[in-house]
């Protein structure tokens, strides 16, 4: 039976009614609770959890929302590069908070997608060819690496444009994964091309 | 009563977090009182709480209100602890063993349980289910064969000689 047939529920016997051993089972103490308060692990993983309906249209509008800020941050950064050469000390210093401003709302809009795509991943994992997960879990590995590398690159030139648009790009190859595990059916999900 | 409810359950089908939380505290005894019954182990009983309880919220679009949100909320529960003892092929043993004391982790329960509370621990996993879900939640042989994939006369002769077994040991 699976979940959806739950609401044929023939409650006339919860309580008991016919059955003798079924009147003693009723009248055990079945509200037993637990030692330790769950809210607190049930509410956070609630947070992200998506739901059935809506399973189809949460992640893709996530990943896109994501993707067009990486994207904006993309041409952004590429302009900014250009632009840098040719203006003074002042213009300079104006261009480079707006580069950290950009660069906050796309570390956001990240650790946004880095923590729904790992309850993905672990909600998706057993119907994933393993072979998926695997490597999704080696490329998200890789592309912590590569970010780690690149933040501190930029810590040492911290205006330098450069790396910025490498940390989008880098970004957007785990966009892309996600967008794989969302559109493609768990069982032709065999390998990933991004 | 019931009113309060199904308002908390509209407000949770539209996404509200408060109102789910008062659904889980009326109701998170009596579901980890069957987890801990079904599956037998204190932390596990724990474990597959929350997992009910994430679950349904899932799903609460599903459910439709033509009974009571906690016998929903059973049944779906059920539903996760078989899931889980399956997935662990813990369903392979198809035995019948009278030797075997499921003695788990009830350490948990109070040690001056009823007989009857004793009785049903010390049944093989699979019966205990089955008596469980049959007897107490009201589940038909043929639900019990969907759910925990044994054949429809295996969930009889599981349910006859379980009770044979507790009234049994009820009596001793």
């Amino acid at each position: 039976m699976n979940d959806d047939d739950i609401n044929e529920v023939d409650t006339k016997r919860i309580g008991g009614e016919p059955e003798e051993l079924g009147v003693k089972l009723a009248k055990l103490d079945w509200d037993i609770p637990p030692e330790r308060d769950l809210w607190p692990e049930v509410s956070s993983k609630i947070r992200f959890a998506d739901r059935g309906r809506s399973k189809r249209s949460t992640w893709p509008p996530l990943a896109m929302a994501a993707s067009v800020v990486l994207a904006i941050g993309s041409l952004v950064f590429s302009t900014l590069s250009y632009q840098m050469a040719n203006k003074n000390q002042r213009q300079q210093a104006l261009m480079a908070n707006y580069q950290q401003a950009q660069l906050q709302l796309i570390e956001q809009q990240h650790q946004m997608v880095r923590v729904q795509f790992v309850q993905l991943l672990n909600d998706k994992k057993d119907s994933l060819n393993p072979k998926f997960v695997k490597e999704a879990e080696m490329l998200m590995l890789t592309i912590d690496t590569a970010s780690a590398e690149i933040k501190k690159a930029m810590s040492v030139q911290p205006n330098d444009p450069d790396y910025a648009s490498m940390l989008v790009r880098t970004y957007q190859r785990e966009i892309n994964l996600l967008n794989q595990v969302t559109t493609q059916p768990a069982a032709k999900t065999n390998g990933i091309s991004i | 009563m019931r009113d309060n409810e199904s308002s908390l359950v509209q407000k949770s089908k539209n996404g509200d977090r408060k109102a789910y939380e008062q659904l889980y505290r009326s109701n998170v005894g009596k579901v980890h009182g069957l987890c801990l019954r079904l599956c037998g182990q204190k932390e596990l009983a724990e474990d597959l709480t929350q997992e009910a309880f994430i679950k349904a919220w899932q799903k609460i679009d599903q459910f439709r209100g033509d009974s009571a949100f906690s016998s929903w909320l059973y049944r779906l529960t059920s539903n996760v602890v078989i899931g889980y003892l399956r997935q662990q092929n813990k369903w392979k043993m198809d035995s019948f063993s009278e030797i075997h004391e499921a003695t788990l982790g009830f350490a948990g329960l109070h040690d001056e349980r009823p007989d009857l509370e004793k009785a049903l621990q010390s049944l093989p996993e699979q019966a205990r289910v089955v008596v469980i879900l049959h007897e107490y939640l009201g589940y038909k042989h043929t639900e019990i064969s969907e759910l925990t994939g044994m054949a429809v006369g295996s969930s009889k002769s599981q349910l006859h000689r379980a009770k044979a077994l507790l009234q049994s040991r009820v009596a001793a």
